[in-house]
């Protein structure tokens, strides 16, 4: 793999963001804003850096977090005690979908909203086609609770969707103006 | 905000502060298996023992309680779960709801592997600080460079975002109170609203992020920075004959117990 200073320093600008984030929602103190903005930071990873440094700026926070210093936004914070928690496969579902989500706009090259929601939303597809199955298989098979997949879909696909959705739409529409200003893209 | 860069870090001359990272990274990488080895009471309680020998010897005894707090919930959870959803004999009841003794046991038994998983993963934090880790990290998948991982960089990118997380806080931090002295209200629940205020603070910590990793690059490139290059390093890991006996300690130990415990 192949990398320049440039897309280094990038890469990592992306992950200190993602873990600035998870961690606003935790020690926001006065400046609380009262919602996860990781799937923001996702998904503009991917259209803003393309597919492979926003996956790579994702597996950067990734390993931030399994090597221990608290940046997750829930309880345990970090540490690889983290991969027992049935709602760790987000996690690697993020990775996937900075990928699907970035690798998408590249196909699809315009700096519209809609070719972004477009990204976005196979992003979000991928984040719970990860997601869920680990939920899953970690409820039935180590947790040891028999749970069918429609309870799993209950407990987190129906409560979340919507909210990744409406910041889906966001992030594309803020995605055109920092994409305007930055010109990342006519550098790849 | 410091207490975030530096992790849980508690600086220390104890002798697991002075074991290299990647003993360290490796051994709790073994005692991390070994949790889910133990099974019988006798078991458990000797491992918990141990546990708590490591973390008087490492000097942290004091972080003990403090490394449980975030993981009392899951643990909770977890116990609660199997205690009331598992069916099987009824050993006792909390109001209507019948307590199954499979459940409890599993509950027991499950609550406590998290609670081990927990400590252990959070005792080599609580030795290293973080760009020894990073430098314990890099040296470890150095092998894997023939295949393709770019071990240095991803190092190097890691310790990058960990210098950086404060200052992202922080200019957060400014453009939030910024756009509220300008009458930004983030706590809106109008939808429009709320999306209006999301770009205010969206677009120009991004826009920031990438200024800053135009100057970081130009920066680097400055100093002589050559993605791939041999690099030495200030603080140097070199493996002492402690760690060749922690090593090989972990390994006969864990080989006789398995060994005794399957065959």
């Amino acid at each position: 793999m192949k990398i320049s200073v440039k897309e280094m320093a990038l890469v990592s600008m992306f992950s200190a963001l993602a873990c600035a984030g998870g961690l606003i929602l935790r020690f926001g103190g006065d400046v609380v804003v009262p919602f996860s903005i990781l799937p923001f930071i996702t998904m503009l990873a991917g259209v803003l850096l393309g597919g492979r440094l926003g996956a790579l700026s994702m597996t950067v926070y990734l390993v931030i977090g399994l090597a221990g210093i608290p940046v997750f936004q829930t309880p345990p914070y970090g540490g690889l005690a983290y991969l027992v928690k049935p709602t760790a496969g987000f996690l690697f579902g993020f990775i996937g979908a900075a990928y699907v989500t970035g690798k998408v706009s590249e196909k699809i090259g315009k700096n519209t909203m809609w070719s972004y929601l477009i990204a976005s939303c196979a992003g979000i597809a991928v984040l719970y086609l990860v997601g869920i199955p680990y939920f899953y298989l970690l409820m039935n098979f180590y947790l040891g609770k028999a749970m069918t997949v429609w309870t799993v879909i209950q407990y987190v696909f129906l409560p979340f969707i919507l909210s990744d959705l409406i910041k889906a739409v966001i992030a594309s529409a803020i995605a055109v103006p920092i994409a305007r200003q930055v010109k990342i893209r006519t550098s790849f | 905000m410091e207490g975030i860069v530096f992790g849980q870090y508690v600086p220390g001359s104890s002798l697991l502060h002075r074991l290299d990272p990647r003993t360290k990274i490796i051994v709790s990488a073994i005692l991390l298996w070994l949790v889910f080895v133990v099974e019988t009471p006798a078991e458990f309680t000797a491992y918990g023992l141990f546990i708590l020998f490591l973390y008087i010897i490492g000097g942290v005894a004091g972080s003990f309680l403090k490394v449980m707090k975030p993981g009392l919930f899951l643990i909770i959870i977890t116990l609660v779960l199997n205690m009331f959803f598992t069916p099987g004999e009824t050993m006792f009841s909390i109001g209507p709801v019948p307590v199954s003794r499979t459940g409890l046991e599993n509950g027991l038994i499950l609550g406590l592997k998290i609670v081990y998983l927990i400590l252990l993963s959070s005792l080599v934090t609580l030795v290293t600080s973080p760009v020894r880790m990073t430098d314990g990290l890099e040296q470890l998948m150095k092998p894997f460079k023939r295949v393709g991982l770019p071990a240095s960089e991803l190092a190097m990118m890691i310790n990058i975002a960990l210098r950086f997380i404060p200052t992202f806080w922080e200019e957060t931090d400014k453009i939030i109170k910024a756009q509220k002295s300008r009458g930004a209200d983030f706590e809106s629940w109008h939808l429009q609203k709320r999306a209006k205020y999301m770009t205010a603070l969206l677009v120009p910590l991004f826009v920031s992020s990438f200024r800053k990793a135009d100057e970081l690059a130009m920066a680097m490139e400055s100093r002589g920075y050559v993605v791939g290059m041999e690099r030495t390093s200030l603080h140097k890991l070199e493996f002492r004959p402690l760690d060749f006996l922690v090593l090989a300690l972990t390994v006969t130990i864990t080989g006789a117990f398995v060994m005794y415990k399957y065959f």
